[in-house]
């Protein structure tokens, strides 16, 4: 059981994440505003907080900066309709754990408590390098987690693209962010992965640099992209062989899914690039 | 479950098969009906998603083939169309498609399909008419938000209804007294709300009015606002109906255990 604080202008929103977090077993309090809110973190201690950016009297933003001195600060999600990259370069800025978008759903609001709440307090938290709307650097642990939360920010600054290149580069990039955390940092939060999103005029650029050895990509035979023409299943008799997951698609259609796919010769680098 | 994909458009099948493989499944993904043929003879399969508008062989075209080759059942069939009309999806059922997915592919029909075929259990109907209007809000979709919990959505639909006339009559003050800032900001926190109903039309008028107040056209959003009212007017009884909703039986049951959220855009565009 957690102490969560709902914060948001929207009785009917209140109403629906008190209604949802309560049946899940949390202690629930409410804030109509941002000074409420503050107010509210002051008097008590919160393990969680779901933030509403637009607000009368103090904005959520405003409350992420006012936070900034207090000796605990809870977990942060943000939430909103709010499509624009500032919004999520402040939360970014802010230390803000997840950025949601409105309107929730009961599936993501439980799941978003879960994994907030169940991360151990040892992962350190992603370190901001730069944060303007055409260039975010960050570097984040090597931790499952993280993946569904870095994207949950970039995703949001490709303002304006067609729903369809967003889906696209989104799958490539988690499927290579995955590759990173999982094989280049073999799951050990202490361990870093360097993502840079870069947006210029004509371009989509990321890059992922893993602290891991890099790999051969012959050694790969329980990936599709190995697999001879004349057998596409071949790794999926490897992968049930040794007991994996149904998958290794990853780097074969993270190829087809975007324009460039660059690795570096050791291969723990690479940059997947996508035409606007 | 062992799923054959055929599509020839090479960048939705890598998509798809990236969601499909990521959500448990294996699948072999080929560019063309020729190829699915092929799979088929060397390979079983649980299911087959088939594109109808390929070159060379159609989707249909590939099924009726397999179903008069085959002696071992046949898996099933899902067809997958880019002309997702009625008569379409009428003559696909009749060739004996399990379903019919329209194209762009809407995530939660496919996996819904998914998920009941691999649990074995009928798929969920095609809703009728579900292409026709975004304007009326969808019972079941506010409803599946909230977990299929109606008395928690009654209280939304209450807290939402004692606030709402207080919040039209401070729009149209910010009309009439041309204050865009504020008129941006009432219509962006009201389509927050209107958006949880899964009032979607009506929410697209307050981003309209959002716009609207952030350009400071007050007369365009004189206009917007009257048909803003008018389709609230028309959400109105369905509103009502979630916050009349009482619980009949003992505490601690949940409302509508049954109730199953349904994927309420399967054949939109």
């Amino acid at each position: 059981m957690a102490n969560i604080l709902v914060t948001d202008d929207d009785a009917a929103t209140r109403v629906m994440l008190r209604g949802i977090l309560k049946k899940a077993g949390h202690r629930v309090a409410t804030a109509a505003d941002g000074l409420a809110a503050l107010r509210a973190v002051q008097k008590q201690k919160f393990d969680l907080i779901f933030l509403d950016i637009w607000m009368p009297k103090l904005t959520g933003i405003g409350l992420l900066g006012r936070l900034h001195g207090e000796k605990h600060i809870p977990k942060i999600v943000v939430m909103t309709s709010d499509q624009t990259s500032d919004t999520v370069l402040d939360a970014l800025r802010g230390r803000v754990y997840q950025y949601l978008t409105k309107p929730l759903d009961v599936t993501t609001v439980l799941a978003t408590v879960e994994s907030a709440l169940s991360i151990s307090p040892e992962v350190p938290a992603i370190e901001v390098i730069s944060a303007n709307s055409q260039w975010v650097e960050l570097m984040v642990p090597c931790e499952r987690s993280v993946v569904g939360r870095v994207q949950s920010f970039l995703l949001h600054l490709d303002v304006g693209l067609p729903t369809e290149v967003i889906e696209k580069v989104g799958y490539a990039f988690r499927e290579l962010l995955n590759n990173a955390i999982e094989w280049g940092g073999h799951l050990d939060p202490n361990l870093k992965v360097r993502v840079s999103y870069i947006r210029t005029k004509q371009m989509l650029m990321y890059r992922l640099d893993d602290p891991g050895q890099g790999f051969k990509l012959e050694e790969l035979k329980h990936a599709a992209i190995n697999n001879p023409h004349h057998d596409p299943m071949a790794h999926m008799q490897e992968r049930e062989a040794k007991g994996m997951r149904p998958g290794g698609l990853g780097l074969l259609l993270s190829q087809q899914l975007v324009d460039e796919l660059v690795y570096n010769e050791k291969r723990n680098s690479v940059i997947l690039v996508k035409y606007l | 479950m062992r799923i054959l994909y055929a599509d020839d458009q090479s960048d939705v099948r890598s998509l798809i098969q990236l969601h499909l493989e990521r959500t448990g499944h294996h699948v072999v993904a080929v560019a063309n009906g020729e190829e699915a043929l092929r799979a088929l003879r060397e390979h079983t399969f649980d299911v087959l998603l088939l594109d109808e508008q390929m070159p060379g062989m159609t989707g249909s075209e590939v099924w009726r083939t397999i179903r008069s080759e085959q002696n071992a059942p046949s898996p099933v069939a899902i067809a997958v169309t880019g002309y997702d009309t009625e008569e379409e999806q009428d003559r696909l059922l009749q060739l004996g498609f399990h379903t019919v997915i329209g194209k762009p592919f809407h995530w939660k029909s496919l996996d819904a399909t998914l998920r009941s075929l691999a649990s074995g259990k009928a798929a969920p109907p095609r809703e009728a008419g579900a292409n026709v209007t975004v304007l009326a809000s969808r019972p079941t979709d506010a409803l599946a938000r909230v977990g299929g919990d109606a008395e928690l959505l009654a209280r939304m639909a209450r807290a939402f209804l004692r606030e709402l006339p207080g919040r039209l009559r401070d729009l149209q003050h910010a009309i009439r007294h041309e204050h865009g800032d504020v008129l941006a900001s009432q219509a962006h926190a009201l389509k927050g709300s209107l958006s949880l109903f899964a009032a979607d039309g009506a929410a697209a008028i307050c981003k309209e009015l959002q716009q609207l107040g952030k350009s400071n056209d007050f007369a365009r959003a004189a206009v917007s606002f009257a048909a803003l009212e008018q389709t609230i007017a028309e959400l109105q009884p369905n509103l009502r109906r979630y916050a009349a909703y009482k619980r009949t039986s003992g505490p601690g049951t949940p409302a509508h255990p049954k109730t199953k959220p349904r994927s309420p855009g399967s054949n939109r565009k």
